[in-house]
């Protein structure tokens, strides 16, 4: 599992994960995830390369959004695969974490503009 | 034909890599469909490490998971020596309403239930064993064969 930061839409931090976010991966991701989260107040997370998630990998996101909107932030997710999406809904994420298709709509979500 | 294997592995989520990886490979050679390995994957996830860390097993300990094709369906056995644990007895969790009142964790059963077709449990000779049925698409059935 490796992740990317790039700023994007002014404010906005866009982290790509890439890789398998199991246990593992969740392990691999946990320090530069944890800095973002607490360092950052606009974070569109990218899944689109994201090939598998289980509950390792949603309590790191469920746990950055949770450190992100305690500062008044905001974080959204951006095109899991169809795997990745049925985890985040039958989890009941999907209700806490909102899911976008469209980098744009996902950027304007977290207040940003492209 | 019946193609089963089997792996175990010591009481250590390190040992978890290997575990997917010989589940990838089970899957790959039998041309199964990702689908049918992602949902492997994740049953085998939640299922070892929640024994792994909550199994009450010695250091000494191994986790047997068995594979093999049944018609149209995978069946998954997960046999440990731990306490007696029936993961069927667990309670499905509240659905979070709010990212504050959100809880970390307890999904992985209820996860495990939605990705497989079926689930049965029985304690046998002081083990737990954990027996998942995963379906195969029927379409792909045929070029597995």
């Amino acid at each position: 599992m490796k992740m990317q930061t790039d700023q994007i839409g002014g404010t906005v931090t866009k982290a790509s994960l890439n890789g398998k976010l199991d246990i593992a991966g969740a392990h691999a991701i946990d320090l530069p995830f944890n800095v973002m989260v607490g360092s950052k107040r606009a974070i569109v997370v990218d899944l689109t390369d994201v090939t598998f998630i289980a509950s390792m990998g949603l309590r790191t996101l469920i746990m950055g959004a949770k450190a992100v909107a305690s500062k008044g932030g905001k974080m959204v997710l951006l095109s899991p695969t169809e795997d990745v999406a049925k985890v985040l809904e039958d989890s009941g994420t999907t209700t806490i974490i909102p899911i976008y298709n469209d980098l744009s709509e996902a950027v304007s979500a977290v207040g940003g503009q492209l | 034909m019946v193609f089963a294997e089997r792996i175990d592995i010591g009481v250590d989520l390190d040992e978890m890599v290997g575990m997917a990886e010989w589940a990838e490979g089970f899957c790959e050679a039998r041309g199964l469909p990702g689908k049918v390995n992602f949902a492997l994957q994740l049953c085998l996830e939640e299922a070892v490490s929640n024994i792994i860390r909550h199994g009450g097993l010695a250091p000494d300990d191994r986790v047997d998971i068995a594979l093999r094709l049944e018609g149209a369906q995978l069946a998954v056995d997960i046999i440990d020596p731990g306490s007696a644990f029936d993961p069927l007895q667990v309670a499905k969790p509240a659905a979070p309403q709010s990212l504050e009142d959100a809880s970390i964790g307890g999904q992985g059963i209820e996860l495990m239930r939605r990705f497989c077709q079926s689930m049965s449990y029985e304690r046998l000779d002081e083990k737990n064993c954990l027996h998942l049925m995963i379906e195969i698409p029927q379409s792909t059935t045929a070029a597995a064969d």
